[in-house]
């Protein structure tokens, strides 16, 4: 298996695809809310450039195909699903990790502003 | 809910379908169904959750992504290291890298590229209009022979005495000519047309230059009973279908009857600035009619070439004396003067006269 650290740095909506894809399978559009979802609106996929990063990442081995069905919003209409791999999993972890550094980093510069007034 | 049933959904589904096509076939092949479904899907939750315009806006926001979206795909992803390139190709590598920029940039903010590059085509048009009309106006010569021997008699329009006064009496010009423009009756044969006409004096034709690409010019004066037209090219064109047989068409114009003795060159471009915008045929003016032997009836715009050795700067003090210190003796005759502080009769230099509205050339 390839070193994960040598997908380091991440795209970040590559990394936010993946993000949403370690809890569950998704399809593609069940992607992008998910995406909105975590961002609080900040991040919105369109479609096409879903599926571009989509077609990156399953080269990469990141994410693979998970079979088609049907689903509640879509009711009797097929979606084929999407899954996270071990690789894709391993990745997200080590980019985790880079971002709490860079986090913990940037809090100890006081550069992170306060949330809630607390 | 059926997506036939949501408000404008299949007109957007067939537009976003179309602008899929920009994306590369392969990737369009692989994913174009799935990308349609997700449109569907989301569109449809826009639309129940929020309403028809939260729709609308989906489908605007990922229409626009499209185009980025296939310029990525045809992107590499990341630079190619050059830097083992021989140096000979490294303009053909600059010139690729910065396209690339480019095409990135564009893929990034498509409506900031569009909006440079709205105003560099703006800037690019104002430039090239500016240009044209100053090439025009003031940098290509007119189209006569020695343009700038050529003056324009200024302070309106002149009499027939005067204006033989100046072409007789004095020395400075090689030759004067008057013009006249009228609009004649033309019984034509399907039915009555107004001719805009040019009534000139002998050695019009020569002093502008114009030729014809029929026939002959108007060379002498007017001879009564023998009245010779000249026709305008595009006159030519629309009333005898450029047929050569014109030569020797009988014309009556405002009830006089005239031959067609030539058609007119179309490269020949006619000095605006006396005779307006558009003529359709020259005739000789009638310099025994009664009309003009009053010297108080203004009626003719004059312009001149100046003799060879004449400078227009030297001019009026050439005319002065030839004229004025004859007019001085002769009662009748008109002082012929530049003087700004006698300002009898004004001229200048025929290239001079030119302004946007009032181009001879």
């Amino acid at each position: 298996m390839r070193n994960p650290k040598s997908f380091l740095p991440l795209n970040p909506r590559e990394f936010l695809v993946l993000y949403v894809l370690v809890d569950q399978e998704r399809y593609g559009y069940g992607i992008m809310r998910a995406v909105d979802e975590e961002t609080d609106g900040d991040v919105r996929l369109d479609p096409a450039n879903l599926y571009r990063i989509l077609k990156r990442l399953m080269r990469d081995g990141l994410v693979a195909s998970a079979g088609s069905r049907a689903t509640s919003q879509t009711g009797s209409e097929r979606r084929r699903f999407y899954e996270i791999t071990q690789l894709g999993r391993a990745v997200v972890a080590e980019e985790t990790s880079r971002l709490a550094r860079l986090t913990e980093s940037a809090k100890a510069k006081r550069l992170m502003a306060r949330r809630g007034g607390s | 809910m059926s997506p036939l049933r949501m408000r404008g959904y299949e007109r957007r589904e067939a537009l976003y379908r179309l602008l899929l096509l920009t994306l590369p076939r392969a990737f369009r092949h692989e994913f174009a169904e799935e990308i349609l479904d997700a449109f569907r899907d989301g569109y449809r939750e826009h639309h129940t959750r929020f309403g028809y315009a939260a729709a609308r806006r989906f489908a605007r926001r990922s229409a626009l992504h499209v185009f980025g979206c296939a310029v990525r795909l045809r992107m590499p992803r990341r630079p190619v290291a050059f830097a083992s390139s021989p140096r000979s190709s490294q303009w053909l590598i600059n010139v690729w890298r910065d396209g690339l920029i480019g095409l990135r940039a564009f893929a990034q903010k498509p409506g900031f590229f569009v909006m440079a590059a709205g105003t560099i085509g703006l800037g690019i048009g104002a430039v090239t209009t500016v240009f044209s009309v100053v090439d025009k106006v003031l940098l290509r010569p007119l189209p006569y022979p020695e343009p700038e021997r050529i003056v324009y008699f200024e302070n309106s329009s002149h009499s027939l005495p005067e204006f033989h006064d100046w072409r007789d009496r004095t020395d400075s010009f090689e030759s004067l000519v008057a013009v006249r423009v009228v609009d004649y009756d033309w019984r034509a044969v399907d039915e009555p047309r107004r001719l805009r006409t040019a009534l000139v004096t002998s050695g019009f034709f020569t002093l502008f230059g114009a030729g014809t690409v029929l026939g002959q010019p108007l060379v002498g004066p007017a001879v009564p009973g023998a009245v010779p037209v000249v026709l305008s090219h595009a006159m030519w064109q629309l009333h005898w279908g450029a047929s050569p047989d014109v030569i020797g068409a009988q014309m009556t114009i405002n009830g006089t009857p005239t031959t067609v003795t030539g058609v007119m060159d179309p490269r020949f471009q006619v000095p605006e600035i006396m005779v307006g915008k558009s003529i359709d045929v020259w005739m000789p003016l009638d310099e025994s009619d009664v009309l003009y032997q009053d010297r108080g009836t203004h009626l003719l715009e004059v312009a001149g070439r100046l003799e060879p050795s004449v400078t227009l700067e030297a001019a009026p003090r050439h005319k002065n004396q030839s004229v004025s210190n004859r007019a001085s003796h002769e009662e009748g005759c008109t002082c012929l003067t530049s003087s700004r502080k006698n300002p009898t009769i004004r001229w200048q230099r025929f290239a001079d006269c030119r302004s946007i509205f009032k181009a001879g050339g």
